[in-house]
């Protein structure tokens, strides 16, 4: 029989009208690395939250951690008891702080007797061993930010399995869930983590590992467990698969009929022309933009997509690089001159960036636009509702009150808010980051819709995203960054595909 | 910057993008939504408990309390006050303190009544007092906005020299107002007319007027609630920012000057008693009317709540430190019962 770390049963999640999981029934084998894959909204970022203590899963389903099935419900301090360890991208360690310090945060300090004094040199001998361990040359005296991003994460995985207390088989006992730790590392450095991952297993460890990159799997990787749409789909050995057959498993092989927009470009005119855009994480990237087009931009997280559109509006200065607006320079230093030259971003993060939650609805609509409002000394209150009024009906944003605090509305209805804002002002190209990140399926196809309206009265649109179903459905050509520099691209129906971007993005030749 | 950029696609989308809305049919019952008891309460709790607070003391104190001697008193005592809490709540309502602006008022008054007594006449003294504002307002924002130190602490290094700079102004002593010009500017000599009242009402209507009716007053306050998100639509966070510490600044420096007129002396250590009210007024302000955002007539109203109850345990023989007692406990209370229920309508709605 198979020694499950830890195990789900019948394990369903609903918010709202959505299931974000369907009855999964499947285990994570103790001792192995179990990669869990998915899409976007495929409901793998949903079990690990469900298995941290943050979600909580539908009635009728059951949890079993190393071999005690879990009464009553998971809390993020129950899921820490029982040795369920998380390593997010950013790792969660403080950086002004030493690498003692924070093993110590996760487990204890050690001191002589209650509230005494801590035993530093005690605390730093017994974090250097954890450390030797797992062959990391760093002192515990270190500060965390001082170390580079690569050592940092294992630095992470190294405290996730220090014991805290008396019980001494941590690696027997804990489970490590790690959630793409090698996103936003260096190619050269990524390698470095996986043996770090290896040696944790060869010690006994357990590992739930997240990742999009499929070579990564492939090496790593002892079982494969693949979501779709809140699905199990796939849970099998990795050892017999080969890269493409770990690719099109998690895509499926369905690919729906999408309307699809592809007209002939290239006798428009070119909207946006970049040169050598270089930034912190971009390097010299170069690309055109026409009349009409919907660009999208794909590639996985820290490879600079959020950048590009943050330097295209105004958000961000570049280090280097020209950018030509129909044919004049275009330099912009703040978002409000791109807005006044008629560029306008949709930012990835709606609640911080896109919009004020605590303001109401109309002021999230006509901020940015108000002088428009501004007649003889005063703000026309009853103008600018009607005006929100008039955004929010044509972009189908479903509204109680206008002028309750936008945080009263769903997700969606909070995006169609932004992206009405922003298209509503984008005279020449409106630039969107994750636009359809965290809305329902419904909202999604407005959305998309409101995009494409936009694009056909002639004007430019640039499309970030993580969501390959977005490029598919929506853009004409999809540019794929690798770590700052544009590394493939493709255009027209048959280059892009779910299938083909995973591939990639995933780094593997075609 | 060649950024003046090909107009005419520019007009023709924006005018189309109007007439879209104007076409758009405007919604009828968009009236008012009646509120609940409990949101009738998070609104107006602080009026009805200043509007109890009235009847309680008229009830207790027929004879002394309620006669126009004694609330006219209270409504030009507040007027001052009142100015410095509008000047507390512009940083406020764009995200950040300003500590300076006791200080800013305490010197201005010193530094005002030096100037009369120096012999400059009346406009002059006005307006120096009101450069030396703009002055300390502009080196704020310098601090704040350019170099990024963080407001607190950089209005609190401002009100700490400003406090050094009356000592040097007044060499450590009482100083005493010797024009009378100055003095009549907030009262009529010999009769209860208190002129103070009406800087107060208009300086109330102007920063209401700004603050609620002009885009100016909305992308504050976006800039205070959401500066990420303001910057990203286009906002210039910066310069509101700015203005709203140079206006802040103004305001306690034109206060400074009313000071002067009203009381006609300055002690070197003016300034810092002024501060905790100025904050008590503008936050039980953010509890009322609007609550949950920085505005003047909750301000006005929060200003008289704790005028109210000092005021009346004074006169019903209370001893000081009761007054400072209540002031503190109205605080709380009226702050944390908006904090709760305003909890609670969030939770309610998920």
């Amino acid at each position: 029989m198979t020694n499950y770390a830890v195990t789900c049963e019948d394990l369903s999640i609903s918010f709202g009208a959505t299931q974000a999981l369907k009855s999964v029934t499947t285990g994570f084998e103790r001792g192995k690395i179990t990669a869990l894959l998915g899409m976007n909204g495929s409901g793998k970022s949903t079990l690990i939250k469900v298995l941290a203590g943050i979600y909580r899963p539908d009635p009728g389903s059951r949890i079993t951690i190393a071999g005690s099935p879990i009464a009553g419900h998971l809390t993020p301090k129950r899921a820490h008891a029982l040795g369920l360890r998380f390593l997010h991208q950013e790792v969660g360690l403080v950086g002004p702080l030493t690498i003692s310090d924070n093993f110590a945060m996760v487990g204890r300090f050690r001191a002589p007797f209650a509230l005494g004094p801590i035993a530093q040199r005690e605390q730093d001998e017994y974090v250097a061993q954890v450390l030797q361990r797992f062959d990391l040359p760093v002192h515990p005296q270190t500060k965390v930010a001082d170390l580079s991003p690569t050592l940092r994460t294992m630095v992470g995985m190294a405290r996730a399995f220090q014991h805290d207390g008396e019980d001494e088989d941590v690696f027997a006992r804990n489970v490590l869930v790690l959630d793409e730790p090698t996103a936003s590392l260096p190619a050269d450095e990524v390698h470095a983590v996986m043996a770090t991952v290896e040696r944790l297993r060869d010690h006994g460890g357990t590992v739930i590992y997240v990742s999009h990159r499929t070579e990564e799997v492939k090496r790593l990787a002892d079982n494969l467990i693949v979501l779709r749409d809140g699905e199990l789909v796939v849970e099998e050995a990795v050892a017999h698969l080969q890269i493409p057959d770990i690719v099109s498993r998690v895509v499926g092989q369905t690919i729906a009929a999408k309307e699809l927009r592809r007209t002939d470009l290239s006798g428009t005119p070119v909207v946006l022309e970049v040169n050598n855009l270089q930034g912190t994480t971009l390097q010299d990237v170069s690309l055109q933009i026409r009349a009409g087009e919907i660009l999208g931009v794909a590639g996985l997280v820290g490879c600079g997509r959020s950048e590009l559109i943050r330097l295209l509006s105004g958000a961000q200065r570049p280090h280097q690089g020209t950018m030509q607006l129909n044919g004049q320079p275009y330099q912009p230093t703040h978002p409000g001159t791109a807005v006044k030259r008629g560029v306008v971003s949709v930012p990835q993060d709606r609640r911080v960036e896109g919009c004020i939650l605590s303001m109401a609805t109309n002021d999230n609509l006509t901020m940015g636009s108000l002088d428009t409002f501004f007649k003889g000394g005063l703000l026309r209150l009853k103008s600018e509702s009607l005006s929100a009024q008039g955004l929010a009906e044509t972009y189908q944003v479903k509204t109680g009150d206008i002028r309750s605090p936008i945080s009263t509305l769903s997700g969606g209805n909070q995006q169609k808010v932004v992206i009405a804002r922003a298209a509503s002002r984008a005279t020449e190209v409106l630039l969107l980051d994750e636009p359809t990140q965290g809305v329902d399926a419904l909202a999604k196809q407005e959305i998309w819709n409101i995009i494409r309206g936009f694009a056909a009265t002639g004007k430019a649109v640039v499309v970030a995203s993580t969501d390959f179903d977005e490029f598919v459905g929506l853009c004409d050509r999809v540019i794929v960054l690798d770590r700052g520099a544009i590394a493939a691209s493709a255009a027209g129906p048959d280059e892009i595909t779910e299938k083909q971007l995973a591939l990639l993005c995933a780094g593997a030749d075609q | 910057m060649t950024s003046r950029s090909p107009s005419p696609s520019t007009k023709r989308i924006t005018t189309a993008m109007v007439s879209t809305i104007t076409k758009a049919r405007p919604k009828p019952g968009q009236a008012r939504t009646r509120l609940g008891p409990a949101a009738f309460l998070t609104r107006y709790g602080v009026i009805v408990f200043l509007v109890l607070l009235v009847t309680i003391f008229a009830l207790l104190m027929p004879r002394t309390f309620p006669t126009s001697g004694n609330l006219m008193a209270i409504v030009a005592d507040q007027s001052i006050p009142i100015i410095l809490a509008l000047a507390a709540i512009l940083p406020l309502a764009a995200g950040e303190f300003d500590l300076s602006i006791a200080a800013v008022l305490g010197f201005s008054s010193i530094l005002s009544i030096a100037l009369s007594n120096a012999g400059m006449p009346l406009p002059l003294v006005l307006a120096g007092t009101l450069v030396f504002g703009l002055l300390v307002g502009a080196v704020n924002a310098f601090f704040v906005v350019k170099i990024g130190i963080n407001a607190f602490i950089g209005t609190l290094a401002m009100a700490t020299i400003l406090a050094g700079l009356n000592l040097l102004l007044t060499r450590g002593s009482l100083m005493t107002l010797e024009s009378e010009e100055f003095a009549r500017l907030t009262s009529v000599p010999g009769s209860r007319i208190q002129i103070v009242i009406a800087y107060a009402l208009v300086l109330v209507l102007v920063i209401w007027y700004l603050l609620e009716r002009t885009p100016f007053g909305r992308y504050l306050r976006a800039t205070g609630m959401g500066r990420p998100a303001a910057r990203l639509s286009g906002v210039r966070t910066e310069r509101y920012l700015t203005s709203s510490f140079v206006l802040a600044a103004l305001l306690a420096s034109f206060a400074g000057f009313l000071l002067a007129s009203r009381s006609g002396s300055a002690p070197p250590t003016l300034g810092p008693e002024f501060l905790l009210p100025a904050y008590a007024a503008a936050f039980l302000g953010a509890a009322t009317i609007r609550p949950g955002f920085f505005n003047v007539w909750g301000t006005v109203v929060g200003a008289f709540l704790l005028a109210v109850g000092s005021n009346g345990l004074t006169l019903m023989g209370a001893q000081t430190w009761v007054a400072n007692v209540f002031n503190g406990v109205a605080l709380l209370a009226a702050v944390s019962a908006s904090v709760i229920v305003a909890r609670r309508g969030v939770s309610g709605r998920t």
